[in-house]
C-alpha cells in the first residue's frame, strides 16, 4: 500500500486511533512512515507534559536587580556626560570657526555658524513633583517627557538640601507595585548633576503609562544600588 | 532528525525565533535585554528549580544564566536556534557547573553528597517541554485550542469536534499542522530529539 496520509499519522501517533492491517503492516516495513510516527509520538510525549508552563510565576523581583547590578545595566554617568555639551565648548567651537573664517575670509563671503542644537521641547506639560512629608521646605521639582526621536525624561529638582556623601536619584515606580508583596516594581533612571535639571533616556522596556511615578531619592554612597527609602520629591505622570 | 525536517529548516526562518528581540539582545540593546528576561526568565527559572536544591540556588542560576547570556551575546546565533532555547543551553551548564563546585567542595572537607540528584544534570525533558510549550503559546488559536484538548484533556478528534462545534475536517487539519509546527521547533531547538 502507499504512505499513510498525514492526517492518520498524526491521529495514530496521539494515540486515539490504533493502526489496523494493512496499516501496521505498511508502518513497520517503510521506514519513512515508521520514522514519520516515531517522531509524531515523540512530539505529542513532550507536548502532554506542557500542560502550566505556559503560565509559570516569574522570579522574584530581587533576581533582576542582582543581574542589573552585576551587568551596571542602565548607568546613566556615561551616556549623559556624552550627551551633555559642557558649557566651555560652545565658545571654543565659536572661536575655532572664527579662526576658519579668518584663513579662508578670502574665499568665503558669508559663514554661518552652526547653530548649537536647541534643547527638546517639553512633549505637554511638565508635572510637578512635590515634597513629600519630611523633605527640607523649598524643595520642589518639576518633570517632563522630552518630544524628539529617543524618548527622554527631563527632570528639574530645586532647593535640595546640599549633600556631599548621597546622590539623588531619579526613579520610576509603577504605583500598582506599592503594596505588593512580591516588592515594589522601579527602575532608576540616574542621578542629578551639579544642574537643577538633568535629561534621563528612558529605556525601551519601561512603560510610562504604568512606570507612571516619578521619584526622587537621596541615595548614600554605600554601594547599595536599591532604593534607599528615603524619597523627597514625588510625582505623576498624566 | 529527519532529513525532511532539515530540508524544510533551510528555507524558512527558525521557528521560535521572534527575529527582532533575538538580534536587538544580540546587538546589546540593554532593553531586548529586559524583555528577553520578562519573557523567559520564568522557564529559566523552572528549569533551575527542577534541578536545585533550594529557592536560592535556583535563583542564583537565573542570576548566572542571564549574566552569562548578556556578556556572552555575540556568540548567540539566532540562524541556529531560538532565544529561550539558547538561554536554557545556558542555564543547563550553570546547573552542571554548579554541581561539580558543590561536588568538589564536598571532596575537600570529606562530605559525601547528599543524594544522587548532585550529580546529574537538569533533565533535558524538561528543556523540550519548555521549548514545545513556546511554540505552542505560538500556535494560532484554534490549532493551540485542539492540541491542548488532545493532550490535556486526552480527547479524541469526534470529541473536540463536539467540544469546539468545529468540523471533524478542521479539527484534524488543525491538529496536522500545529503538530508539525510543535515538531519543527522541536527538532531545532530540542535537546535529543528522535527519529
Amino acid at each position: 500500500m502507499s504512505h499513510l496520509q498525514a492526517d492518520r499519522l498524526v491521529l495514530a501517533a496521539l494515540g486515539e486511533s490504533p493502526l489496523e492491517e494493512p496499516e501496521a503492516h505498511h508502518v513497520d516495513t517503510c521506514p519513512t512512515c515508521s520514522r514519520e510516527l516515531a517522531s509524531l509520538r515523540a512530539v505529542a510525549d513532550v507536548g502532554r507534559g506542557t500542560e502550566g508552563l505556559d503560565s509559570l510565576p516569574p522570579p522574584p523581583p530581587r533576581v533582576w536587580q542582582a543581574i542589573s547590578d552585576e551587568l551596571a545595566l542602565g548607568e546613566p554617568v556615561p551616556s549623559l556626560a556624552a550627551r551633555r555639551r559642557p558649557r566651555w565648548q560652545v565658545p571654543a567651537l565659536a572661536a575655532a570657526a572664527a579662526a576658519i573664517v579668518a584663513a579662508l575670509g578670502a574665499v568665503l563671503v558669508f559663514w554661518q555658524l552652526e547653530p548649537a542644537p536647541a534643547p527638546v521641547a517639553c512633549a505637554g506639560p511638565p508635572v510637578e513633583l512635590d515634597a513629600l512629608p519630611g523633605t527640607p521646605a523649598g524643595a520642589h521639582g518639576s518633570a517632563c517627557v522630552t518630544e524628539g526621536a529617543e524618548r527622554t525624561l527631563r527632570v528639574e529638582a530645586d532647593g535640595m538640601p546640599a549633600t556631599t556623601d548621597a546622590v539623588y536619584t531619579v526613579w520610576l515606580i509603577d504605583p500598582t507595585s506599592l503594596s505588593d508583596p512580591r516588592g515594589i516594581r522601579l527602575q532608576a533612571l540616574g542621578n542629578m548633576g551639579d544642574q537643577p535639571d538633568a535629561d534621563f533616556p528612558v529605556p525601551g522596556s519601561i512603560d510610562l503609562s504604568t512606570y507612571n511615578v516619578i521619584d526622587i531619592s537621596r541615595e548614600p554612597n554605600d554601594g547599595d544600588a536599591t532604593h534607599s527609602g528615603d524619597s523627597l520629591l514625588r510625582g505623576q505622570l498624566p | 532528525m529527519s532529513a525532511g525536517g532539515s530540508a524544510a529548516r533551510s528555507t524558512r526562518e527558525v521557528p521560535g525565533g521572534n527575529g527582532e528581540v533575538a538580534r536587538a539582545f544580540r546587538d546589546g540593546d540593554e532593553a531586548a535585554l529586559r524583555k528577553a528576561y520578562d519573557q523567559y526568565g520564568p522557564a529559566v527559572l523552572y528549569l533551575a528549580a527542577r534541578s536545585m536544591a533550594s529557592t536560592a540556588d535556583s535563583e542564583d542560576i537565573v542570576q548566572a544564566t542571564f549574566v552569562a547570556a548578556w556578556l556572552g551575546r555575540q556568540t548567540f546565533d539566532p540562524d541556529r536556534g531560538s532565544l529561550l532555547a539558547w538561554l536554557l543551553g545556558i542555564a543547563r551548564r550553570k546547573i552542571v557547573d554548579h554541581y561539580r563546585w558543590t561536588a568538589r567542595q564536598g571532596r575537600l572537607s570529606g562530605d559525601v553528597p547528599e543524594s544522587g540528584r548532585a550529580s546529574e544534570p537538569a533533565p533535558d525533558q524538561v528543556v523540550d517541554q519548555l521549548v514545545v510549550a513556546d511554540e505552542l503559546a505560538r500556535l494560532p488559536a484554534d490549532q493551540r485550542r485542539v492540541l491542548r484538548l488532545a493532550f490535556y484533556d486526552d480527547l479524541t478528534h469526534p470529541q473536540i469536534a463536539a467540544a469546539t462545534g468545529m468540523p471533524l475536517g478542521t479539527v484534524k487539519s488543525h491538529l496536522r499542522r500545529g503538530m508539525a509546527r510543535l515538531r519543527s521547533r522541536w527538532e531545532v531547538d530540542g535537546v535529543a530529539p528522535a527519529g
